[in-house]
């Protein structure tokens, strides 16, 4: 039997428009001071951190080899320093691995992003793809979501009146959440005025550009206990890479989330995921992916999401009580941002968000054009 | 080796498609010219944003580890040593002396423009008045110094007359006779 993981704190910046006042450096500092100071660590070799995971991408950051910035910054100077160039949550899973092995016993995690320092975040992601075929023409990850949202639009009961729903929902939510002061409130009419970007994909429909850092502790059951009065478990975890041409693809068939959440499911032990979750955290970058994850999850009937949104399913089931990525994370962090806010949760320490006695959570993470990558995690406390 | 004498036997040399045959009956292979390019706003953030607006009044400042006291030229928010944040400032040179010279004689081209800087150029670590070890600063040496370059060499900054807070606003420095 493998040993227990804890998460024994989590900590995040604010998410804005533009912290034009910091580098990626001066964020990631706002996140690591505070999981020091929570967890009393430093990074002493005997009872220290003993692994630094960075977050960051190459492209993002404008300079190749991207964790080089990172290295004095995350106390990883002449130790085992490592990075995740992927969704954040992956960054989890590898600290998750690390210690399993008996490498190390406490590892930190720490990711960055400044969607803001690059002209357009569509200019990045639109070097996510091949010189080519697609580029040329002008495929970015946005352009990606349209064709998959057109195609859900066309296999589901969800209307632009339900997406509509969806923005609004999350813009109240981040009401509540302190780490997204900007967010903008939009009525629903607002939602259905909003121009189209990809159609059905509306400007109000796509998450915000934002910067921002966040930052977890991860140890051994044994010393979890030590460092904090409640550790988070990780019970489970999965992930699932699907095709990378679009058209080798059926984009409305979720394969690769069912897939990683059937991973996360067997590993936590959970046959029947519906009703399992006392809180759920999935990665929506654009409004019609929170029915349609949901659905891939298992936890909403296939093609039902429009049903599930106007039947308020969403507050039922309490999802995205941080408002989502919706209300506003970077692109790299959104999966690891919904890990932390179902730990704080999980902790009793999500202020006015709070879901009453919280114990087991579901976490989501998405990468790559039109959902290729998914990661799923099980969170639970005991 | 006599293996790998005997594995040979079982694979064709490689050609090159083209190689051998006359270019009018081969298919032509095509290649693709495209320039990446992002434009870009780095923060400096309020460390290195300090140390690049005082080169607008021509100082130069360092900043130093509260533990173990070493200066990081350019500086940096974190001793990366003691791991902890360098809180305090110093006002270091202007005049230093060369640490470890090199001239290197190709530039990389902007890739918009296609254009590089002169070449060959000389670049040093300095040592400025106040630092001592590895406190030194990365930059470049008046090229029509070539001749003059040694360690030891004692040097001053040469200050642009529009000064906007970036790394070049010292042109370069230059040996002082």
């Amino acid at each position: 039997m493998a040993r227990r993981v804890g998460i024994c704190a989590v900590a995040q910046t604010t998410y804005q428009r533009d912290k034009w006042h910091e580098r990626f450096q001066g964020m990631a500092l706002e996140v690591l001071e505070p999981l020091l100071e929570k967890t009393g660590l430093d990074f002493s070799e005997e009872q220290g951190i003993g692994m630094s995971i960075s977050v960051s991408d190459d492209v993002f950051d404008a300079r190749t080899i991207s964790d080089n910035a990172m290295t004095d910054v995350l106390g990883a100077h002449m130790r085992c320093e490592e990075k995740v160039a992927q969704e954040g949550i992956q960054a989890l899973y590898y600290g998750l691995a690390a210690i399993q092995s008996g490498h190390v016993d406490v590892v930190l995690v720490l990711g960055h992003c400044k969607e803001s320092q690059g002209k357009s975040r569509n200019m990045v992601t639109h070097l996510a793809f091949d010189p080519f075929y697609t580029r040329p023409v002008g495929l970015d990850f946005t352009a990606a979501a349209g064709m998959q949202a057109q195609a859900y639009a066309a296999a589901s009961d969800v209307t632009d009146d339900h997406l509509a729903e969806v923005v609004a929902r999350a813009g109240r939510m981040a009401r509540m959440n302190p780490a997204t002061p900007e967010t903008a409130v939009y009525s629903r009419e607002e939602v259905l005025a909003s121009p189209m970007l990809a159609d059905p994909i509306r400007a109000h429909h796509a998450y915000p550009v934002s910067d921002g850092a966040v930052g977890m502790i991860l140890a051994a059951e044994d010393r979890a206990r030590d460092i904090c009065a409640h550790p988070v478990w990780i019970t489970g975890v999965g992930n699932c890479m699907d095709s990378f041409f679009l058209g080798d693809r059926d984009l409305t068939s979720n394969f690769a989330l069912k897939k990683a959440a059937a991973r996360a499911y067997r590993r936590a032990g959970i046959d029947t995921p519906r009703d399992t979750f006392d809180v759920i955290e999935i990665s929506d970058q654009y409004a019609y992916q929170q029915p349609m994850w949901m659905e891939g999850l298992g936890l909403v009937d296939e093609g039902r999401g429009g049903a599930w949104i106007a039947g308020g399913g969403p507050d039922a089931m309490k999802v995205n009580r941080s408002g989502g990525m919706l209300a506003g994370n970077p692109l790299l962090l959104g999966g690891l941002v919904r890990a932390a806010e179902v730990s704080l949760q999980l902790m009793g320490q999500a202020g006015d968000r709070q879901v009453a006695d919280a114990r087991r959570g579901l976490a989501h993470g998405v990468m790559g054009p039109a959902g290729q990558f998914h990661a799923v995690a099980i969170l639970e406390r005991d | 080796m006599g293996l790998l004498t005997k594995a040979t036997r079982f694979f064709k040399k490689y050609q090159a498609p083209s190689a051998g045959a006359p270019e009018e009956e081969t298919e032509p292979l095509v290649r693709l010219n495209q320039v990446l390019s992002i434009p870009q706003r780095f923060a400096t953030g309020p460390v290195m944003g300090k140390f690049l607006n005082a080169f607008k009044e021509k100082r130069i400042l360092a900043n130093k580890c509260p533990q173990c006291g070493r200066l990081q030229l350019p500086p940096r928010e974190i001793c990366a040593e003691c791991r902890v944040r360098a809180t305090e400032w110093v006002e270091v040179g202007p005049e230093g002396v060369i640490a470890t010279p090199d001239i290197t004689y190709y530039a990389s081209p902007d890739p918009l423009t296609g254009e590089t800087r002169e070449t060959p150029y000389i670049s040093a670590h300095f040592l400025l008045k106040g630092c001592k070890d590895h406190e030194t600063l990365w930059h470049e040496l008046k090229m029509t110094d070539f001749d003059k370059v040694k360690r030891g060499a004692k040097v001053r900054p040469v200050w642009s007359e529009k000064r906007v807070g970036a790394i070049t606003d010292i042109k370069y420095f230059e040996i002082i006779e």
